[in-house]
């Protein structure tokens, strides 16, 4: 030994790196039984970790509430939260990921564009799908009338929102759901106006007028709505499907009830529908009007600045969604009240004929969702976790906490929270003006023609010009998209054929019932070849009729 | 001679470090590496997956472990972003050298899609009648019709016609209708009726023949659709067509009412139940009863 020792110190680079080797043996080893919760002193526990970009301070400590519940339950496992803004959230979990790094549970969906084309791609191959568990029934049920109800079948929607239709697998576990609203300074608003909000467009519009005035009588930077490049959609869509409901019949060739972008974009581009039809101006018109009560230069502003601007009581009135509640409650020095966004009565004799009625929330699906990623040494542990949130107990008390509307069926809201309860009588959108390929040049052109610079038969000529030019290129887009959607369904049918010809290797990976999976991924392949064979003719058929000569085409 | 130990020394850390950077898949059984590459397959890391598969196919594996590695690898080539068709091929013709009838059945449907997606509309038709006929009462069989009928449904890429696509003509269109129809005929209950109604459906609905789109939809439902939200689809689309094409008001009425039952949550609800007041009210009409006909959902 002594001997080695002496001839080890003839080389003390060799040295060195054994020394270094050893050394970095040690902290992997005690990083690893950190990780795995076994810290020196204290007892082995098993670890979760989530993540999640909800920062608020109340939404923290409900969270927070929930796992000392959980973790009273459960004295083995320590769940720790990990809180990431918004704003870096998606590169950090991308890197996560990447990395093989990521937490148990992760909150999924952020991203914008970029994330939405990304998500599906990141639960095929790091998230575990979960349809083995979705259909036994939640253990913390136990006692409830949910007892014996298969899990996914306890929530509101069924757990659509927990649906990956393109790879028709469940990746999420919803926690929550929103709703938008129209949040107003009641203070302010019963001084100006009264103590009934206005129900229709043009009591709305009067009251608007009169916030100004009170603005300019007392010196004060006043806006009637503190509108944004974020907020004032939320405007345009309610008007848009109120006064374009009616488009759904002529335009939804293949009878699926929903208006394809394309199915949409041919008839604008052929001339079948035009710009000019009047329910289409009135909608234009009536935001155009509307915005002379937003903020100057509203459509650069971001939504926090909004957020400010409305906080401030500089602005009487905001949309935003259920979610900022809580924070707009806490923030704002004024008593804060929540309404819808009036629609014109029918007697309004500009708008009033072509009015169908609200914007459904029928369609809303669980939100806050969490994912489990692969890599989580405590899967099913995790999954647990996530049981014991989404159970009707726990789910109530944690989006009572939160002042977010619960999930599970039977879960009571808080009463305040009332106001933003589904509204499932209304319509949806009918049809989309941008067109696919024709975004930008429409955001550039409406906010010109929003903002007064362009008259409306400007607006329509400019943009209709923009919209032969790039739309032919946007709709082969659509397709070459539709195509990789068939194209990965094939994927997963080819997966389920080789389980069900007991190919070694494939039963183990197709998880749940693979005659079941088989048949379900060729029925929404064979709907999507129908939609997208229907689309071609209907976009042929409009391309051709655009072709013809002037007066030969039009509705 | 310390030189020599200090040789021995340095080999030993260079296998330990060697050792602790080594991959996991090198443990488990040739059951275990198959699944690996599936794994790998189904989240879309195609070379790691045709290695799993390579590494299973170059040993001694047995006869199913040998299936499961070839259609891997034919499957992989085949559906991978950047598909190697010719690859493809080659391992679903191997497939079909293996002595069992999966393994040919799953080499006679793979080839076929090759040739449809290489563009060899022709040959891939004629093997896919094929599949039908030699494998008549096997699942292959059924996906073969699917494929088949598309193919003779789809539109075609065309610069020269408008908007840069020619759609399929009326002989091949009734040729697919003739070949499904043919099919669920000969295998009514085969699993993938409902998707063979839906699909004959969605052609009757592009030639406008409500009356048989109609037949197709309601023994789709009859059969079962597995997709909730594919079945919401199907029962809106009976009541709007028998509504609205076929006049056929009863129909639609029962089939407005199933909707608003069961699909509450769904974006239609209101539009189904506005309709439901609507026909009701043309129904009543009809019946020589006193009740105007409520206006449309919109203007």
């Amino acid at each position: 030994m002594l001997s080695l020792w002496e001839n080890l110190r003839k080389y003390p680079a060799l040295l060195l790196l054994v020394l270094v080797f050893a050394a970095s043996c040690v902290v992997v080893a005690v990083n690893a039984y950190r990780g795995a919760g076994g810290a020196v002193g204290q007892e082995r526990k098993k670890v979760l970790r989530i993540a999640h970009w909800q920062l608020e301070q109340g939404i923290r400590n409900a969270i927070d509430q929930l796992i000392a519940d959980y973790e009273k339950l459960h004295p083995d496992v320590e769940v720790r939260q990990i809180l990431i803004p918004e704003t870096g959230y998606f590169q950090w979990v991308n890197t996560q990921l990447i990395g093989r790094t990521a937490p148990d549970m992760i909150e999924v969906g952020s991203g914008g564009t970029v994330g939405w084309a990304l998500w599906p791609k990141f639960y095929a191959r790091y998230f575990l799908p979960l349809d083995r568990y979705v259909d036994e029934p939640n253990p913390y049920n136990k006692g409830t009338a949910l007892e014996k109800v298969p899990w996914r079948k306890t929530y509101f929607d069924e757990m659509d929102g927990g649906y990956e239709e393109t790879l028709q697998s469940y990746y999420r576990i919803p926690l929550s759901a929103f709703t938008e609203r129209l949040y107003y300074n009641k203070d302010l608003v019963e001084e100006v106006w009264g103590p009934t909000f206005p129900t229709t467009y043009e009591e709305f519009l009067e009251m608007c007028r009169k916030l100004a005035e009170y603005g300019k009588k007392n010196h004060r930077r006043l806006v009637p709505i503190a509108g944004s490049g974020y907020n004032f959609r939320q405007f345009f869509n309610a008007y848009r499907t109120a006064f374009t409901a009616d488009y759904l019949d002529p335009l939804d060739v293949d009878w699926n009830g929903v208006v394809s972008r394309i199915e949409s974009a041919g008839p604008i581009y052929s001339g079948r529908v035009k710009l000019t039809e009047t329910p289409i101006r009135a909608n234009f018109e009536l935001v155009r009007e509307l915005s002379e009560f937003f903020p100057q230069g509203y459509t650069s502003l971001s939504r926090d600045e909004a957020v400010f601007l409305f906080l401030q009581g500089n602005a009487a009135m905001i949309t935003t969604g259920s979610w900022d509640y809580e924070s707009l409650g806490v923030q704002s020095e004024f008593h804060l009240a929540v309404t819808e966004i009036p629609l014109p009565s029918k007697s309004n004799p500009r708008y009033g004929s072509y009015v169908a009625g609200p914007q459904t929330e029928a369609g809303i699906h669980g939100g806050f969702p969490i994912g489990v990623t692969k890599m989580s040494r405590n899967a099913e542990v995790a999954l647990d976790f996530l049981q014991y949130a989404t159970s009707l107990k726990k789910n109530e008390e944690v989006n009572r906490a939160m002042y977010w509307l619960p999930v599970i069926k039977g879960a009571e809201p808080r009463d305040e929270l009332r106001p933003f309860a589904p509204h499932t009588e209304g319509y949806s959108a009918s049809i989309e003006y941008e067109g696919p390929g024709a975004e930008m040049a429409y955001a550039q052109i409406s906010i010109e023609y929003l903002s007064g610079k362009l008259s409306y038969e400007e607006f329509v000529d400019q943009f209709m010009r923009a919209y032969h030019r790039e739309v032919p290129a946007g709709i082969q887009d659509v397709l070459r998209n539709d195509e990789q959607t068939l194209n990965q369904e094939m994927r997963f049918a080819a997966i389920r054929r080789a389980a069900l010809t007991s190919a070694p290797g494939a039963t183990a990976v197709a998880t749940g019932d693979s005659a079941a999976q088989y048949k379900r991924i060729m029925e929404a392949y064979v709907a999507q070849v129908g939609v997208r064979d229907s689309d071609i003719r209907d976009w042929t058929d409009n391309a051709r009729l655009a072709e013809q000569p002037a007066g030969q085409s039009g509705r | 001679m310390r030189l020599a130990k200090l040789s021995v020394f340095a080999i030993v850390v260079a296998a330990v470090l060697a050792l602790g950077c080594g991959s996991k898949h090198d443990s488990g059984s040739l059951d275990a590496l198959l699944a690996e590459g599936w794994q790998a397959y189904s989240t879309g890391d195609f070379d790691f997956a045709a290695e799993c598969f390579r590494g299973v196919e170059a040993t001694q594996a047995t006869a199913d472990q040998t299936y499961s590695a070839i259609l891997g690898l034919a499957t992989v080539y085949h559906l991978q972003s950047n598909p190697d068709f010719g690859k493809a091929r080659e391992y679903y013709a191997l497939l079909a050298s293996l002595d069992t009838q999966n393994a040919r059945k799953q080499s006679a449907l793979g080839l076929a899609r090759v040739d449809l997606a290489e563009g060899k509309d022709a040959d891939g038709q004629s093997k896919l009648t094929a599949v039908m006929r030699d494998y008549p009462d096997s699942m292959e069989a059924d996906e073969a019709a699917i494929h088949l009928a598309e193919s003779l449904f789809a539109p075609r890429a065309d610069e020269s016609k408008p908007g840069g696509f020619g759609v399929a003509g009326e002989a091949s269109m009734q040729r697919g209708l003739k070949l499904l129809e043919d099919r669920l005929s000969a295998r009514p209950g085969n699993p993938l009726a409902s998707a063979m109604h839906m699909m004959l459906a969605n052609k009757y609905i592009e030639l406008k023949t409500f009356d048989k789109a109609v037949e197709n939809l309601l023994a789709a439902e009859k059969d079962g659709i597995a997709v909730e939200r594919l079945r919401s689809v199907v029962v809106w689309r009976i009541a709007r067509i028998s509504e609205l094409q076929l006049k056929d008001y009863g129909l639609a009425e029962r089939y407005y009412q199933r909707y608003v039952h069961d699909f509450g949550r769904t974006e239609l609800y209101y539009r189904a139940l506005k309709s439901l007041e609507r026909v009701r009210a043309l129904t009543a009409k009809e019946n020589g009863q006193s009740s105007a006909p409520q206006q449309n959902e919109g203007a």
